[in-house]
């Protein structure tokens, strides 16, 4: 199953922060956690049950695609990688361009300087 | 550190409790996710965010694969259903046998109709990972008779036992409806006569 990213009712929490995390590119499992957290300065932190049933879910919608043998890796790489596919990332360009939105018209809303 | 050792392989084992597919697809990254946070973060901490993190994403694991879809609107009214039983334990004291009781009733109560209700808009199909129901009930239920015999003992912990007993409701509650999800797919089909 895979969504569209126009008209596409927003993502979940744990969906939205996993797929802006890996706007930056290909990432393991536990750099999404800490992407994720250097995004929210440490306010999101996933435990691995989430994560990966998350992640488990964006690849079955087709968000996310495991990258792990596409390339050749180190023995101490030996972990599952993950990237957005071109539907994934139109779908994260979309949740940011709605999240940028929400912030303009709440510092609007607020006078302008209120929110940094 | 051998607290973060445990903690490591305590999570190796629980990790056993997810559906066959999910934790061969994922068990030992998840396993590995834990002792990398070891390195990082303080022992409490992990251990903390590592139950909450069982208690919400085990059950969710089981109901995605057992309806083959997202059952986010639905794992809410499961949960606030065993909420409430763990409220009216809460309430009355958390260790009478008859209390347990009432809550399990209505954990399990809660969970069949919201299983009726998903069955309605959502037919269920396909293979479900229901033959590993006895371990939830096993958990729970050292879980529970756990801090019975801590009250027993003289252990005056109110908040942590009304938390563990609640931690073994939930879990003896899907336990109980994955056995009764096996048990109604073990019935021979009834012949057209």
């Amino acid at each position: 199953m895979s969504r569209r990213p126009e008209n596409q009712k927003s993502l979940p929490a744990a969906s939205l922060h996993i797929v802006l995390a890996l706007l930056d590119g290909e990432l393991h499992g536990y750099a999404v956690m800490q992407r994720v957290g250097e995004l929210s300065e440490g306010a999101v932190k996933m435990g691995p049950g989430t994560l990966y049933g998350t992640l488990n879910r964006l690849v079955d919608d087709g968000l996310v695609v495991e990258t792990t043998d596409r390339i050749e890796r180190s023995e101490s790489e030996r972990r599952r990688y993950y990237e957005l596919t071109a539907n994934g990332r139109s779908v994260a360009l979309v949740e940011l361009a709605r999240l940028r939105t929400l912030v303009d018209r709440v510092s609007r809303t607020l006078g302008g300087g209120a929110i940094a | 550190m051998s607290a973060d050792r445990g903690i490591v392989r305590a999570y190796g084992a629980l990790v056993a409790l997810y559906p066959r597919k999910f934790r061969d697809e994922y068990g030992a990254d998840m396993v590995q996710f834990v002792r990398n946070t070891c390195e990082e973060e303080p022992t409490w901490r992990i251990a903390s965010r590592v139950v909450v993190d069982l208690a919400i994403s085990i059950p969710t694991q089981h109901l995605e694969v057992h309806m083959h879809r997202n059952p986010s609107s639905l794992v809410p009214i499961i949960y606030t259903a065993i909420a409430g039983a763990g409220v009216v334990l809460a309430v009355v004291g958390g260790t009478s046998v008859a209390m347990l009781v009432v809550g399990l009733s209505v954990a399990v109560a809660a969970a069949a109709m919201a299983i009726v209700a998903w069955r309605r808009i959502a037919p269920i199909g396909g293979s479900i990972e229901t033959a590993q129901w006895w371990k939830f009930v096993l958990i729970g239920s050292a879980l529970i008779g756990g801090v019975i015999v801590a009250a027993e003992a003289g252990v005056d912990d109110w908040l942590a036992g009304v938390l563990i007993v609640f931690l073994g409701l939930i879990l003896i509650g899907v336990g109980l409806l994955l056995g009764l999800v096996r048990l109604k797919k073990s019935r021979p089909p009834v012949l057209p006569t």
